[in-house]
């Protein structure tokens, strides 16, 4: 994959917490908070961190792709090929289950304290990006 | 005053009653045992009576119950049954004769108190009329909550709760319903300015209310935010249906615009989620622990910094995350001890610090903000 190459990651409902309200000025800062843990992978990932292949899926087509087969998800946030080298995290498409399945691999990582250092450096730039699709 | 003149002295046990004073919110409850205790004494004497048609002129003109003081060493305050017109007694104690009245009114009030509490029959105690006065007493119970009408009697002890309270209203004459303190956190869907009424949804129930020209604002920014889910807590007296569903709000005390990140309404909803809630992965976090975590949060963390978004991780436990300009942070706490561990990333240092804390101690509520204050700084 490019290095300019958009990888979507779906985010699940309970991992968000949106449009940030400052009550005290009335005025909506629609900041968007997402968990960290979205860029961590669960057990059963094995250290492979699901996520589509944005030259062959967009951002809305990557959603409408997971929810159909009935995973939850409210959204879709993005990171580049080159931002996950920055951080030694290698990315590769795999198209197993699917044609443009591609994972961030965190195999190598030493510890959990690397794992949790490098999501937080996705999750910022994921944010810094904003939702590359939000459902209505 | 000799202890033989106090009349009742009610227990109040629960988190709020702790430190040993009384919430005025309370006091009220004081007003309506005193009403239907009188009504009760007026009613025995005429049952005793049956040759009289009304009670005695003065049978209650002048009487009062009067709250004396509260014990030492629990909330128990001493009410006094006091006359201001007896002229027999110079320190204005109700006489004997009347005081017996008196005295059977609140033994029948106890016993169907106590009955209640047991899951005894207390019908034809006392005639249903007299049992919605119940609607006043106790309506500001919370849920950890009781008056002990009698606390030295292990026989009788009469516990009033939200469960012995509902049982007896619900027997009264207004059987179909209830009243109760409410508490609730509500988005405003709808704001009618025709018929100056706005509703409020509490988890899918809609229920409909006048608009208050004191909570006007609140009101309106509510509704102006319904479509990002902005909460509004709500306080007041509500009316709840036989099977406790809230069907009306009788009147308002206080209404307040919930921060986004509140976090006793985050653990609450975190609290519903179930084993499998993500994608068939995920265990469901204990909900006991939960509220716990919430309520130590409540008490220790510094509220001079940002709140954090919470979020429950896999293994069943939760995610404190805190994002800045320039920094991510997440705590990471285990809800079987509160042992947590913290995670911090500064990117204009490109640093990586972490830290374990044992949340169960004070000193590291006080790293936390160390922590988070140098952290978060721009």
């Amino acid at each position: 994959m490019e290095d300019n190459t958009l990888l979507h990651r779906q985010v699940h409902p309970t991992w968000v917490v949106n449009n940030k309200i400052s009550s005290q000025t009335f005025e909506v800062e629609s900041k968007m908070e997402i968990a960290s843990l979205t860029f961590i992978p669960s057990p059963k990932d094995d250290g492979k961190l699901s996520v589509y292949n944005g030259a062959k899926h967009s951002a809305k087509e990557a959603f409408m792709h997971y929810t159909e087969q009935g995973f939850q998800s409210c959204g879709v946030v993005s990171v580049l090929v080159s931002e996950c080298k920055e951080i030694n995290l290698p990315c590769t498409e795999d198209n197993h289950p699917f044609d443009g399945h591609s994972y961030i691999d965190y195999t190598n990582e030493p510890s959990k304290s690397s794992i949790k250092n490098k999501a937080q450096k996705l999750k910022k730039k994921a944010t810094d990006r904003n939702w590359s699709y939000k459902e209505d | 005053m000799a202890d033989s003149k106090v009349f009742l002295a009610p227990k109040f046990t629960g988190k709020r009653f702790e430190d040993h004073t009384l919430p005025v919110e309370l006091l009220e409850d004081f007003t309506a045992i005193e009403e239907l205790i009188f009504e009760l004494a007026k009613r025995i004497y005429l049952e005793e009576n049956p040759g009289r048609k009304r009670v005695p002129k003065r049978f209650t003109e002048g009487v009062n119950l009067k709250l004396s003081n509260i014990e030492p060493g629990s909330t128990i305050p001493q009410l006094l049954l006091i006359s201001t017109l007896s002229p027999s007694s110079l320190l204005g104690i109700v006489e004997p004769d009347s005081f017996r009245y008196f005295e059977k009114a609140k033994e029948k009030v106890i016993s169907v108190i106590d009955s209640a509490d047991k899951g005894n029959n207390f019908y034809g105690l006392v005639e249903p009329k007299y049992l919605s006065y119940f609607n006043k007493i106790g309506k500001n119970l919370k849920e950890d909550e009781a008056i002990f009408f009698q606390p030295n009697s292990s026989s009788q002890p009469a516990r009033l709760n939200r469960s012995s309270r509902k049982k007896i209203i619900l027997a009264s004459d207004e059987k179909s319903e209830y009243k109760e303190s409410v508490a609730v956190n509500a988005l405003v869907p709808v704001v009618d300015k025709n018929t100056k009424t706005f509703i409020l949804e509490i988890e899918g129930n809609k229920i409909s209310l006048p608009i208050d020209p004191r909570f006007i604002e609140t009101i309106k920014q509510t509704y102006d935010e319904y479509e990002t889910k902005t909460l509004v807590a709500v306080k007041g007296l509500g009316v709840y249906n036989h099977q406790d569903k809230l069907i009306k709000i009788e009147s308002i005390e206080s209404m307040d615009i919930l921060d986004p990140l509140d976090v006793m309404v985050r653990l609450n909803s975190l609290s519903k989620l179930k084993d499998g809630w993500y994608n068939n992965e995920g265990l469901a976090p204990n909900t006991e622990k939960l509220l716990k975590f919430g309520e130590l949060f409540e008490e220790k963390y510094d509220k001079t910094l940002p709140l954090p978004a919470i979020y429950p991780t896999l293994d069943g436990n939760i995610q404190l995350e805190w994002s800045s300009e320039n920094s991510e942070i997440s705590l990471e706490v285990k809800l079987s001890n509160y042992v947590s561990e913290y995670y911090s990333t500064k990117f204009d240092e490109d640093s990586f610090t972490e830290n374990k804390l044992d949340l169960n101690q004070t000193s590291a509520w006080i790293d936390l903000s160390k922590f988070l204050e140098k952290d978060l700084k721009a």
